[in-house]
Parts: C-alpha cells; structure tokens; sequence
C-alpha cells in the first residue's frame, strides 16, 4: 500500500482551477520529484496534499487513512510535513523557537529532538539564539527543513528546496535530502533544478497545465528525450 | 526592473536622512527634559495608551485588519468596573494615597475578563464567519466600525449619556524637586500597565501559545502547516487584546483627575492610540508600546505651547514625522 496515494485532486484558488484530476502517489522511503514548466500546478499539488489549499475533488489517501477533509493542522500530526518554497519560516522567531514550532503538537522529547537537528545542521546550532529572518539563503533552507524533520515525518514535501540558491548550496541540499531520506523518511520535492532531482529520486511526474504527462523512474525521466526537449531545456 | 525609493536615495542623502533623525531625536528629549513634569505625564498617559496600542497591534498581527471598535471596547471595561464599584462591590474610597477603594482591584481583572469574553464572542459570531466567506478587507472593517457603534449604543442604552464617575475621594498630590507634581492614581496606572506589560512578554516569549501567536503573526500559512490550531490561535488573540483593552479602559478613568467616564472615552482615543501602532510598527507589540509613549510624552508636552484640543493633531503629526524617516515605523518589519 502506497504511503501517499492522491488521486482525481481538482484544487485551484477561488473560481480559478488549477489542478484538473491528478493521480500521485509516493511508497514509503521513496524519493519522488514533480517537475513541470512555471504554472503547472506542482506547488499547488504539495498544498492540496497538506491542507494549505483545500481539494475542490478527489481522494487523498495517507499511510492507510483518508485525509482530504482534514484541515491542514490536523493532517500534520498523521507524519506529513511540509516546507515551502518561500516564507518557509518565522523570520520573527529565533532559529530555537521556529523549531519549538515544528514540534508544536509534540508533548515530549522536544528538547532531545531541538539536539538532534542541531546536530545535524551544526550552522544551526551555533546561531540558535538568531532571528530566522537574518539566515542566509542556504541557511534559512536548513532551518526551514529542520523546522519540518521536527514532528519526525514519514513523509517530507519540500517544495523547491533549491530556489535561490548558490551551485554550491544546491550540492548541499540535494545531499541533505539523500540523508533525509536514508532515515527512512519519504520525501515528495517539487524542484526546477529538475536533472539533478530526478537523478536522486526513486521516480518523478511531469505536471504540465495541472495534469500529469508523464511518470516514471527519475533516471529514466532525466533521459528521456522529449522531457529533456520540453522541461529541461536540452536541445 | 522597478526602482524603488530606496535604490534611489544616494549615500549622501542616507546621510543627511540619519542626521535630520538624530536632531529631531535630540530636539524630542530636550523639549520634554524642559517640561519634565509635562513629560512624566505624558509616560502615564502613554501607559493607558500602550495597552490599548498593543491589543490593537496583536489583533492586526494576526487578522491583518485594524479593529476600529478597540476604543469602544475599553469604554465597555470602564462601564463594566462602573457598574461593580456601583453596584455589586462594597463602596469604598481612598485606598492608600490612591483616590479609589480596594474594591477597583477586583474590578480590574473582572472588567478584563469581560472584554476578553466580549472580543473573543466578536471573533465567533461576526469576523470568523467573515473569513470562512473570504470577506475583503473592507468589509471586515465595516463590519468592526459596525461594531464599535454597537458597543457604543448598547452602553447608552444601559448606562445612558450622562457623565458618570467612579466612587473617589480627593487625595494630595505627591511632590517632588523641581515644582513636579504627581497624582498617585497617574503611578498607579503606570504600574499597572507595566505588570500587563511584562505579563504579556513572559506570555510571547516563554509560552507555547505565545510562541504560537508570535509564529501565526509572522506566517499564518506556515503555522498551520506546523500543525498550529490558528483558529485557536485567533481566539487567544482576541481575548488578550480584549483584557488588555478591558484594563486601558478602567485605568483610563483614575487617570483622570475626577475619575469622570462617558461612553465616549474610548472612540475618542482612537486617533492617538492608532497614531501609537503605526509609529511603533504595525503588528509589533513592543513598537506599539514604544510608540504609546512617544505619543504620550509629546501629547502632554504640547500643551505648554498649544491648547490641549490640538492634542490629537499632534499625535498624528508625530506619526506623520516617523513615517516620513521610517515608513514602516520604529520597530515595523512588513510594509
């Protein structure tokens, strides 16, 4: 049984529908990526998943348990976690109190929890008493993913994890997201930098004007010829 | 590519902007050292002034609207305490050095609780159904205005126009050196609001809801997808806005020397009270604190120079200085 199972999910904003019937699904450990020209529907499809933006139709199906009714406040604490492309945290909090609020419905073990992702993003932990909003680029992107490890998710939707970010930063990112991953944590990514996040993930979608054109295995989609000529910019 | 105003501005007239700050800064502090007593009167004024500031500024920091009825929301406070110290509580006067009886410390926490019921009821049956519709911003503020006005009948109704007065008895102003005078009930009120103050901090800082209500503030998208109940969030919000509007609202009257209400009082604060949030940093409660005072000190002073009518001309007129070196105010991070 799939982890994530989406399917026939009609969403948009107001009386604009966006997403017209998309299936999606991602299996437990699996690292899966959507790629897609600009308007496609792909960050769409992440909020509908997480209750941002409420699914007009269709079935969202959750480690065994329907969630598509759900408001997002209720989704997050069945393991689904979720990290924006932008805004993705408090910029007022500082980097302690953004991930006291990842872990806002855990009762226990948040201190414990607060060591654990500053051992695992040292940059973190040395500027732990900082305001979000003074992080660099790459920085706020640690923050934002160790904000979403907080709840101990068993799926992570990121959603361009490397937007803005240097060459060198993407390296990190996509190193950070193997490791994630090799946790056992399933990870859903939205990411422009679509070779690159295909060539990591287990398998990957084509969204083009909110339906899926294509799905397979991320290597096999990274060379594939017509998604090289139309979404990834090879001649 | 858009040019802003900012990219605009050369390093020399980066320069010369921070010198024109530091000398209206210096300009502000010698004016109120040259009428201190003025000033200190002033920081009670702006203490009545922040708690209502600051519930503004909480409400906007989540709702995103300016709520026109806070005004008549400490006007219910001090009806609420006008009614115990009148009617239920035992009569009472000259507590202390203070012109009130200990029964207006029972009052105090009863009016906050009241307002606080009161704000968190406007949520429930009046702004929140206008969020499940996607009301605009217009229609939230009419629908506050609207409510203000309610507020403002139903005391007529109950309470009629008249003026009416707390149970007082008149007490001796404290002297200090250099001719400065001081009401007891005027460091009463700063007192007052101070603790509130504090109160609120220890409650933004070191509280999970507080935290929860400073992250709603920031990014309320982003703090549902942490899995914050915002609709909880929201209510929390209101009633603190609400209690600190309930409290303004009493230490409003004993900041007056004859402790006179009319179901005026608050509607008519409203110009500097928003003067204080937009100055301090729209959403900011420390700003909005900041700012009360600064409005405060310069309203009392200008009566040296101007008839006190012309108080609410110089709130605004302070406001207009700031925004015109900080548009987003002292402490403002959003636009």
């Amino acid at each position: 049984m799939p982890l994530l199972d989406a399917t026939g999910i009609r969403a948009g904003y107001g009386d604009t529908e966006i997403l017209h019937g998309v299936d999606m699904r991602v299996d437990a450990g699996e690292i899966v990526t959507i790629i897609g020209p600009n308007g496609s529907g792909k960050s769409t499809m992440m909020k509908s998943i997480v209750g941002i933006v409420q699914a007009s139709a269709g079935e969202i199906c959750f480690d065994g348990r329907r969630i598509e009714a759900l408001r997002a406040d209720r989704r997050i604490p069945l393991g689904l976690c979720y990290v924006p492309q932008t805004e993705n945290v408090f910029p007022t909090l500082t980097i302690t109190e953004n991930l006291e609020m990842g872990g806002f419905l855990r009762n226990d073990k948040l201190d414990g929890r607060i060591r654990e992702m500053f051992e695992l993003f040292p940059d973190l932990a040395e500027k732990r008493n900082a305001k979000a909003g003074a992080l660099s680029g790459g920085q706020r992107q640690m923050m934002a993913v160790a904000r979403a490890l907080m709840l101990e998710p068993k799926l992570l939707l990121l959603d361009e994890p490397t937007a803005g970010l240097s060459p060198l930063l993407m390296g990190t990112v996509f190193q950070m997201v193997r490791d994630i991953n090799a946790t056992g944590v399933a990870i859903l990514m939205v990411e422009h930098n679509a070779k690159k996040a295909l060539s990591i993930s287990h398998r990957g979608y084509v969204l083009a004007m909110g339906e899926v054109r294509m799905e397979n295995t991320g290597p096999e989609l990274a060379s594939d010829p017509q998604v090289g000529r139309l979404y990834l910019g090879n001649e | 590519m858009f040019i802003t105003a900012r990219t605009m501005r050369s390093p020399a007239m980066v320069r010369a902007s921070r010198v024109v700050q530091a000398v209206l800064a210096i300009v502000f502090v010698a004016l109120a050292l040259s009428e201190i007593g003025l000033a200190m009167n002033g920081i009670f004024l702006g203490s009545v002034l922040a708690l209502g500031a600051v519930g503004i500024t909480l409400v906007f920091g989540v709702m995103r609207f300016a709520n026109i009825a806070h005004g008549d929301m400490m006007t219910m406070g001090a009806y609420v305490a006008f009614f115990l110290l009148v009617s239920v509580l035992p009569e009472h006067t000259g507590l202390g050095p203070f012109t009130f009886g200990f029964p207006l410390l029972i009052a105090i926490p009863v009016s906050m609780a009241a307002v606080a019921a009161l704000a968190v009821g406007m949520d429930v049956f009046v702004f929140r159904r206008l969020r499940l519709r996607r009301a605009n911003i217009v229609t939230i503020e009419i629908a506050s205005l609207g409510l203000a006005i309610a507020i403002r009948g139903f005391i007529q109704m109950i309470w009629d126009t008249p003026v009416r007065y707390f149970p007082n008895e008149g007490r001796q102003h404290i002297s200090l050196p250099a001719d400065i005078s001081i009401a007891p009930n005027h460091i009463f009120v700063s007192g007052a609001a101070l603790v509130l103050a504090i109160a609120l901090h220890l409650l933004l800082t070191r509280t999970k809801q507080g935290k929860a209500m400073r992250a709603t503030s920031d990014n309320p998208d982003l703090a549902r997808a942490s899995g914050i109940n915002t609709d909880r969030v929201l209510l929390w919000t209101w009633g603190i806005a609400g209690a600190l509007a309930g409290a303004a609202g009493v230490l409003l009257v004993i900041f007056n020397a004859t402790s006179q209400l009319k179901p005026t009082i608050g509607f008519q604060l409203l110009v500097p009270l928003f003067a204080a949030v937009v100055v301090g940093g729209i959403g900011n409660p420390y700003g909005a604190f900041l700012g009360a005072m600064l409005i405060g000190i310069s309203m009392e002073v200008s009566t040296a120079w101007a008839l006190p009518t012309y108080k609410p001309a110089i709130a605004f007129t302070v406001m207009v200085v700031v925004l015109l070196f900080r548009p987003r105010g002292l402490f403002g991070s959003r636009g």
